[in-house]
């Protein structure tokens, strides 16, 4: 339990939000997409946190699974669309792209929270051996 | 649960930090030296490889790259202070005669 544990623990963070960032671009990028490989419009992805042991009571964190949100997407009255159907009608992707910026800012936010902390160790590391300096 | 914050042995604190592993009675001051060079040149190779790898492109890990760095820094620092303390403390042996 020395303060390499603590980067090492917040390198956990840093790794699932860099995880949940990923998630986000594909959900901004799909925002429009109307066809996938499964079929339909593309269904918004969430990512599911999981906390894992480390070491006695400390614990990490890691990506447990990527879900997709099954609520259903927007109707948009399209007849040219050739994927409309006969009422003329396609189904957008559930993703919205408001909703999706401020998980943005919460990633990047909580990215920062994880970089902040490592500094915090590493600065107090440095004042440790700044102890044996004369 | 408790978690202890004092060492159980006081005078290993060095040793406990470096995380080298615990000298034998019969192991002279040199040779626990030798073990922490070992381990932090370790750790300064592992930071090497990380950066050479996310130079090369293989990898994408930027954070851990940096954390490794930051680690072998630490780790130097460590060792390069102990070392300055031991040579002081010969110096300050030498200076009795």
């Amino acid at each position: 339990m020395d303060l390499f544990t603590a980067m090492d623990i917040n390198a956990s963070g840093l790794r699932a939000q860099r995880t949940r960032m990923n998630i986000i671009s594909s959900n901004i990028a799909n925002a429009q997409t109307t066809r996938t490989k499964e079929g339909g419009p593309y269904k918004r992805r969430d990512v599911i946190l999981r906390s894992v042991p480390f070491e006695k009571v400390l614990s990490g964190v890691e990506v447990e699974g990527v879900v997709k949100d099954p609520s259903p997407g927007k109707r948009v009255y399209d007849p040219s669309n050739p994927d409309a159907d006969k009422d003329g009608y396609i189904t957008m992707p559930n993703v919205n792209i408001m909703e999706e910026m401020v998980d943005m800012i919460g990633t990047e936010r909580a990215f920062e929270a994880n970089t902040t902390s490592i500094k915090a160790a590493k600065d107090m590391a440095l004042k440790a051996i700044d102890i044996g300096r004369q | 649960m408790r978690i202890p914050s004092l060492p159980e042995n006081p005078g290993m604190l060095i040793e406990d930090s470096a995380s080298i592993h615990r000298a034998d009675k019969n192991t002279d001051f040199v040779e626990s030296l030798k073990n922490a060079i070992d381990k932090t040149n370790k750790v300064i190779e592992d930071a090497n490889q990380a950066s050479l790898r996310l130079a090369e492109g293989k990898s994408v890990n930027i954070h851990e790259a940096m954390i490794k760095m930051q680690k072998a820094d630490i780790m130097l620092r460590l060792l390069v202070t102990s070392t300055n303390k031991l040579i002081q403390g010969y110096n300050e042996l030498m200076r009795l005669r």
